[in-house]
């Protein structure tokens, strides 16, 4: 009798020693060393949101969406603060130099009362003009800034060096230009327009497609 | 006698083997939970953001991203990356946790707006000479066309949150009384439970995060990953 129960006894342990090991050794096959897979990896296949599918769905949507909201090629950035230009892409700056953007004084004309500003616009806009050689036509505040009458002729109003070798609009009669007076890089005192440097232009010129974007902060 | 020492061994065998394999299931399935529980976490937490994210970028307002994932602080607009500098955290909180959780909340809530900012000190960028020539051409008030590299200034988000940035510049004072008034206030404020973000940049990057920050702008958290 004593006998039968050691034998059941010593049957019981065998088999609870065998169904441990089937056991660790499952739990080991399914086990990942949490150091090898990167974390949102980790995260997009461990089992709870493997179980939440509109998870992931979701996740790969908006991943999408965030992902086309950055231009695909270059584009311009231009730093009204701190009077930087910046050619680059969403991952990486290709490029950046001093540049000048708007002063942000006033010029009245006290005889008509008209009243401009000279801010550089903020926002985002598209190159939409490439000119090499511009001439600048002189608006009225132009004459009006430095004390002289506005000339009858039109032939009157046009400047061909004050611009620099190339202009790229970007609308509204805003451009990225040239300038003369390139020791005054890094300071603002535009009418509104960004300056260059020569070779600086050169370069971004060589660079921007008629759509490229401008960003200005 | 033998046969019942035999039965004890046996036993003991038996037992060892059992308390053995609980404790590694045990811990196998701990693990398991564990990396779910990140995992899930991660997962529910790029979703919160990737949602802010467009939110923010629907609009035409230009945001502040604090970003610990990839260690930045960058400037956005419709979500497009405009200016980014990296996260140098010269001493305090450098892996953000304290700063994220304050940022968050209770709520886990990945954006908020800018309460105030505060100049402490700075050095003035345009030499004053050029500063006169420059006004005088263009009949415009000298104080509007300086800019000032910050040597010091701190910025709010509310709730205890604040970021306070250094910069390599050496500056005078430009605050006053102010000055000493935001710091107790600071300071009071982290003694009860609140936490900053302490960075070091350059006197240009901290003029344009300066410059481009203002009261009321949005400011979007990507909190630094789990471990």
């Amino acid at each position: 009798m004593i006998a039968g129960k050691r034998l059941v006894a010593v049957f019981a342990g065998a088999a609870l020693v065998m169904m441990g090991v089937v056991v660790a050794l499952a739990a080991r096959g399914c086990r990942r060393t949490p150091e090898a897979i990167p974390a949102w990896a980790a995260a997009l296949s461990s089992p709870d949101s493997l179980n939440d599918p509109s998870l992931e769905r979701e996740l790969r949507r908006l991943r999408k969406t965030v992902s086309r909201l950055t231009p695909k090629g270059t584009y311009v950035v231009i730093d009204t603060h701190a009077n930087q230009l910046y050619l680059r892409t969403a991952d990486s700056l290709i490029f950046h130099a001093g540049c000048s953007t708007g002063a942000g004084h006033e010029v009245v004309d006290t005889l008509t009362n008209r009243r401009w500003v000279f801010r550089t616009p903020r926002g985002t806009f598209k190159i939409n003009s490439k000119l090499a050689d511009p001439w600048w036509r002189k608006p009225d505040w132009a004459f009006i800034e430095e004390k002289e009458s506005i000339p009858k002729k039109e032939a009157d109003r046009y400047d061909e060096e004050m611009l620099g070798d190339f202009a790229m609009g970007f609308g509204d009669g805003y451009f990225i230009h040239g300038t003369l007076y390139e020791r005054l890089l890094g300071i603002s005192v535009t009418h509104g327009c960004v300056r260059l440097g020569a070779d600086d232009l050169k370069y971004v010129y060589e660079r921007v497609r008629i759509g490229t974007p401008v960003y200005i902060f | 006698m033998r046969s019942r020492w035999r039965w004890r061994r046996c036993l003991v065998v038996v037992c060892t083997a059992l308390s053995a394999l609980t404790a590694c299931g045990g811990r196998s399935r701990e693990t398991g939970r564990g990396e779910a529980t990140i995992g899930r976490t991660q997962a529910e937490a790029e979703y919160r953001f990737l949602q802010s994210e467009i939110a923010l970028a629907s609009t035409d307002s230009l945001y502040l991203l604090i970003d610990f994932a990839r260690r930045e602080t960058a400037l956005k607009r419709r979500g497009t990356p405009l200016w980014s500098c990296p996260m140098r955290s010269p001493h305090g909180d450098p892996d953000g946790v304290d700063f994220s959780r304050r940022f968050l909340g209770e709520e886990g809530r990945s954006i908020r707006v800018v309460a105030w900012k505060h100049l402490y000190g700075g050095q003035e960028k345009i030499p004053a000479q050029t500063l006169e020539i420059v006004s005088r051409t263009l009949n415009a008030d000298p104080a509007s066309l300086q800019r000032l590299l910050p040597e010091r200034f701190l910025l709010s988000f509310g709730d205890r949150a604040f970021m306070e940035v250094r910069t390599d510049v050496e500056g005078s004072a430009v605050g006053g009384l102010e000055n000493q008034s935001k710091s107790v206030e600071r300071t009071v404020d982290i003694i009860l439970g609140g936490a900053s973000l302490d960075l070091s940049m350059t006197g240009e990057q901290g003029l344009t995060l300066y410059e481009a920050v203002y009261p009321g702008m949005p400011v979007l958290l990507v909190p630094p990953p789990a471990r």
